[in-house]
């Protein structure tokens, strides 16, 4: 990673960590595979970073986190391990070993940022209380700095350290932490379905999940045809149609019609 | 001399929050910057001439808030229309706004998490992390359309919410409810469909006795394919509902089960 490498993805991990928190469009997008891409690009290989970001991603479907909770930040550990891959040369499940750790380590740095920004909003209405406006709001917008370093720190912690020397540890590491990582990484997409039903009120629709789980199981549909399917199914709903209530009362308006027609072809 | 807010005014106000909803997110007040740097232009317009009543009005927006930041607009947009209002009894008014605030957030967040924050993000990110894994970028363009798409609604709440104040929010729920429960269908559709397409459980464990070998694995998939992954997130879902379980607990239990199985040969 050359100097000039670094001064990319730095503004790169301030532009993403804003639109992360703010806009929220990238985030539609797939915040981990937008980095591993942009990243790898400017590292020379965005295809490794496409494969890191991809796994990464599917390991937090949803982008967990609401409420203000800490979560593991898998788009920094994309970041981190697409610089380390692309500078080793080395494929996206070597990614993977160091790309996990620096995920979950994230949430300390997370506990740290919010506990900074705690004491910016102080002084910020300290400010508004002794009439001062413009000082209120150099603080309130200072509010940014803390959360654009946050993803900063340990991709200038890799620069110190160096790419490749990084590459050689995870090189060093034995079979029964690599091969276990590797399982724990297909395993894991596991909790953030999981963390998606805990939200999603499984109990009252738990046979929706049957159903996309058969449609993928028996006939392995791609994704957007098993989306196109439950968009049909979820619009019925809207409707009103798979309301027994209402199924029941159109069933009656209908009989009703039959029988006024029946009634005129008596006549 | 009561100021009239104009549509600029409004079209700057979401325009703020749109650029600035979650700045300086902290333990404290979490979403409370946001606010501020929303309203305190348009407070010192509609306060112009009570420096003391602008004051109070923008230190009571730095209380506790925190929502889903999309219909979050809606709310905000209701408080400006009732700090418009000059004729109500100050104390009567601060009390109001703040109880609108406090009141809204917690539906609001739960209702926008689901239908604006993990059902389309869950099925954008799946699509793309799909095509993503087959060496194409392409698939992040649907998100990305729809996270475009968004901003007009993003502003529609915020002008909705001062234009109909609260009557719009209490009327919209209800219309709300219908549509969550649509895409919360939608989305558990999705969501077992990736049970089975994105967990990887494989066992390399064969029974054999004499001449005849049975992988255990060719048990599982007779039964239904896709069953190990979706007893195993079931068993993480149940896990999750446990006291004192945090998603990173449950996290670090997987990696530990990853580590006893594929050292023990259970697990490969």
């Amino acid at each position: 990673m050359n100097f000039l490498q670094l001064v990319l993805i730095l503004a790169y991990c301030a532009l993403y960590y804003y639109d992360y928190w703010n806009i929220m469009i990238m985030y539609y997008g797939s915040t981990p595979i937008c980095n591993g891409l942009i990243v790898g690009l400017i590292m020379g290989n965005p295809l490794v970073g496409l494969e890191i970001g991809a796994t990464l991603q599917l390991m937090q479907l949803g982008g967990v986190g609401y409420g203000g909770a800490s979560y593991p930040e898998y788009d920094v550990g994309t970041i981190i391990a697409t610089i380390v891959c692309a500078a080793a040369g080395q494929g996206a499940d070597f990614g993977l070993a160091i790309g996990l750790p620096v995920s979950l380590l994230m949430m300390q740095i997370d506990v740290l940022v919010k506990t900074v920004s705690t004491f910016m909003i102080h002084k910020a209405q300290s400010c508004t209380e002794n009439g001062n406006d413009k000082g209120a709001f150099r603080w309130l917008l200072s509010g940014l700095i803390p959360w654009s370093l946050k993803p900063m720190l340990p991709v200038l912690l890799l620069f110190i350290l160096g790419p490749e020397k990084v590459a050689d540890l995870v090189n060093m590491m034995p079979d029964f932490i690599i091969g276990a990582l590797s399982v724990a990484g297909n395993m894991l997409p596991a909790v953030g379905i999981a963390i998606l039903m805990r939200y999603m009120n499984v109990k009252e629709y738990f046979i929706y999940l049957i159903l996309g789980y058969a449609m993928m199981g028996y006939f392995n549909l791609p994704m957007i045809g098993i989306a196109l399917f439950g968009f049909v199914v979820a619009y019925l709903s809207y409707k009103g149609m798979g309301n027994p209530v209402s199924v029941a009362a159109e069933r009656n308006t209908v009989s009703e019609n039959v029988q006024i027609g029946a009634d005129e072809d008596e006549l | 001399m009561s100021y009239k807010v104009t549509k600029k005014d409004v079209r700057d106000t979401w325009l703020r929050y749109f650029l600035l909803n979650q700045v300086c997110f902290n333990w404290e007040t979490m979403q409370s910057a946001g606010v501020v740097m929303t309203l305190q232009p348009i407070l010192k317009k509609i306060y112009a001439d009570d420096p003391e009543k602008y004051k109070e009005a923008v230190l009571s927006h730095y209380q506790f808030f925190n929502t889903q930041p999309f219909v979050g607009g809606t709310i905000l947009g209701a408080a400006l229309a009732m700090e418009e209002d000059q004729s109500m009894d100050w104390a009567e008014k601060r009390e109001a706004i703040a109880g609108l605030k406090t009141g809204l957030m917690g539906p609001f967040a739960g209702l926008g998490d689901s239908l604006f924050f993990i059902i389309p993000s869950t099925i954008f990110n799946a699509m793309a992390a799909y095509s993503a894994l087959k060496g194409s970028a392409m698939g992040l363009i649907p998100g990305l359309a729809f996270g475009i798409a968004l901003i007009a609604l993003r502003y529609w709440f915020v002008k909705v919410g001062y234009e109909q104040g609260t009557k719009f929010v209490s009327g919209i729920s209800g219309q709300l409810k219908s549509i969550t429960k649509a895409a919360t269908i939608l989305g558990m559709i999705v969501l077992g469909a990736l049970i089975v397409s994105v967990i990887y459980i494989y066992t390399p464990i064969t029974f054999t006795s004499g001449e005849y070998s049975t992988a255990l694995m060719d048990v599982f998939d007779g039964i239904a394919p896709g069953l190990l992954p979706m007893l195993f997130t079931l068993f993480i879902y149940w896990l999750l509902g446990r006291k004192n379980m945090t998603s990173t607990k449950a996290i670090l239990i997987v990696i530990l089960i990853a580590f006893v199985g594929y050292n023990l040969g259970i697990l490969a």
